[in-house]
């Protein structure tokens, strides 16, 4: 019998990651590159009485991303920058790719604002459980296996993002000033690594 | 005692200026949008701090019940969320000798354009919770769906949400050409049919669609959407042959416009960026709600019944109400994030 040949594609590998909006930020929700961080999400358990599932909430949510997704939520980060009024009574995000975009000197890019945590193998959302805290992961840090980089100082960071991406005039300006202030991006700890 | 904050009318008093421009700021937004309630519930009846809701999954579809083995029987489940009503509320004070001497006669017209503003609330909470915005004027928190995810997420309790890859989320192609953005609404569609629920069928029914699909953007992209929607021969952008840039090709007719649907467009500048969505008008419930525990009311403080005013001359107005937003399942919702 004639030997057919079968052609296979190779299974997309995909990361776990623990990703979300931290406090402060100004969304309690933004997607960026198709990937939701939402401040909290929850999941359901069963309720003893009846059938109606008791929410236990935690804070952001596990997505599995493949490399090609990676990158595109990667660019999307470094396309937005963050603008306060009032204060910081009310935050704004703002796309540089917008045809309305004008940078201000005040804009601060969002990546701090943000965490993105891959999740080691065989640690799963349902045996970390609800009530997780930042705090419980940020010593697990890692970098990504692709980008042995791991910045945790917020101006380098930017810098990093601005050389990474420099897709756009208005994102490096926007990196500068917050790299020429120093002061306007949290640094007591680790929020991105990329 | 001090009064703080009252309305500062002293460049309307001069006498003999002319109220040619008195209406510069006559609010002109007073109502709210009205493509608000194709994409917002308003209105539900509240009588208690918060409001508890329920709703149960989907009911299970039969199986085939094989000869001599117990008849297939199968559950589903409720969930349950919380809504709470919070206080909205505006005063506004003025002196009573600056209503008599104000020249242009329109203080008062002017202070009473904040129950015009109560109008608007509604549209500002729906972009707050549309965008995920920090707004502390507005929500102390953006409120997560009944799912447990955020209003447009890929993901649900762990599995896609909706049962179709991607969720409530379609990665855009942008917005730089009506190709783009006539691909990515039917991505946005497509995306509506593939849903399904909670046993694993198709959500809705591909009529639905049929009923009236509502598009809000961002007001920087007006061009853009005006022409992938209402021009009826749109320029084709494509590259040249040499691949170096782009040109523009035919002119082909527009795929939107003689699909035979119907879209309500609207723009808006709360939207920052390039990304836009799609609601169903159809769809038997608005992902975004209002429930409102007592409506609007104005309590008016005068002479006739305010020691305050007597002592100070001080009147003012003060509007409140009581009112909470949530989100509810949100499948008839659908962002197109570039």
């Amino acid at each position: 019998m004639a030997k057919h040949p079968i052609f296979t594609q190779a299974k997309i590998q995909r990361k776990k990651f623990f990703v979300g909006v931290r406090e402060g930020a100004p969304v309690h929700n933004i997607t960026l590159g198709g990937i939701s961080f939402p401040r909290q999400t929850a999941t359901f358990r069963p309720s003893s009485e009846g059938s109606v599932d008791t929410p236990m909430f935690r804070l952001g949510d596990y997505v599995d991303l493949s490399e090609e997704e990676w990158n595109r939520v990667r660019a999307a980060i470094a396309s937005r920058v963050v603008r306060w009024t009032k204060g910081k009574r009310r935050g704004f995000v703002y796309s540089v790719d917008s045809q309305s975009f004008v940078p201000e000197e005040d804009d601060e890019p969002l990546a701090p604002y943000l965490y993105m945590q891959m999740v080691s193998e065989g640690s799963t959302p349902g045996s970390q459980g609800p009530g997780l805290t930042l705090d419980d992961v940020m010593p697990a840090w890692e970098a990504l296996q692709d980008e042995k980089v791991r910045i945790t100082d917020g101006a380098k960071r930017s810098e990093a993002l601005a050389r990474k991406d420099p897709r756009d005039e208005a994102v490096r300006l926007v990196h500068a000033q917050a790299k020429s202030r120093g002061d306007t991006v949290p640094r007591e700890s680790p929020t991105l690594g990329v | 005692m001090p009064v703080g904050n009252p309305v500062s009318a002293t460049e309307a008093l001069a006498r003999g200026l002319r109220t040619t421009f008195v209406d510069t700021y006559q609010r002109l937004l007073a109502e709210a949008h009205p493509l608000l309630k194709k994409v917002m519930d308003l209105g539900l009846p509240s009588d208690k701090s918060s409001e508890l809701y329920a709703y149960f999954e989907s009911s299970p579809h039969p199986t085939r019940w094989p000869r001599g083995e117990d008849i297939p029987a199968d559950a589903f489940r409720a969930r349950n969320w919380t809504v709470e009503n919070y206080d909205w509320a505006k005063k506004v004070s003025w002196h009573s000798n600056d209503e008599a001497d104000d020249q242009t006669k329109s203080l008062v017209d002017r202070v009473r354009d904040v129950a015009g503003a109560f109008q608007i609330l509604p549209e500002r909470i729906f972009f707050q919770v549309l965008t995920g915005s920090v707004d502390l004027d507005l929500l102390p928190v953006v409120p997560t769906a009944p799912d447990g995810a955020a209003l447009f997420a890929t993901t649900a309790g762990g599995a896609a949400r909706f049962g179709v890859t991607g969720g409530n989320i379609v990665t855009g192609t942008g917005v730089a050409t009506v190709a783009a953005v006539h691909t990515d609404l039917y991505g946005g569609i497509a995306r509506f049919l593939r849903m399904q629920d909670t046993e694993g069928q198709p959500l809705w029914p591909p009529e639905l669609v049929g009923r009236g699909i509502t598009i809000v953007y961002g007001s920087a992209n007006e061009l853009v959407f005006r022409q992938a929607f209402s021009q009826m021969n749109h320029v084709q952008i494509v590259q040249n042959v040499a691949a170096a840039e782009n040109v523009a090709a035919a002119a082909p007719s527009n795929v939107v416009l003689n699909s035979g649907l119907r879209f309500n467009l609207w723009s808006s500048p709360r939207i920052l960026d390039n990304d836009w969505f799609v609601f169903l008008d159809g769809g038997p419930k608005k992902a975004i709600f209002e429930q409102v525990r007592e409506p609007l009311q104005d309590d008016v403080e005068d002479f006739g019944n305010s020691d305050r005013t007597r002592s100070t001359k001080m009147k003012s107005i003060q509007w409140h109400a009581r009112m909470g937003y949530g989100v509810s399942l949100p499948y008839q919702a659908i962002q197109i994030n570039n």
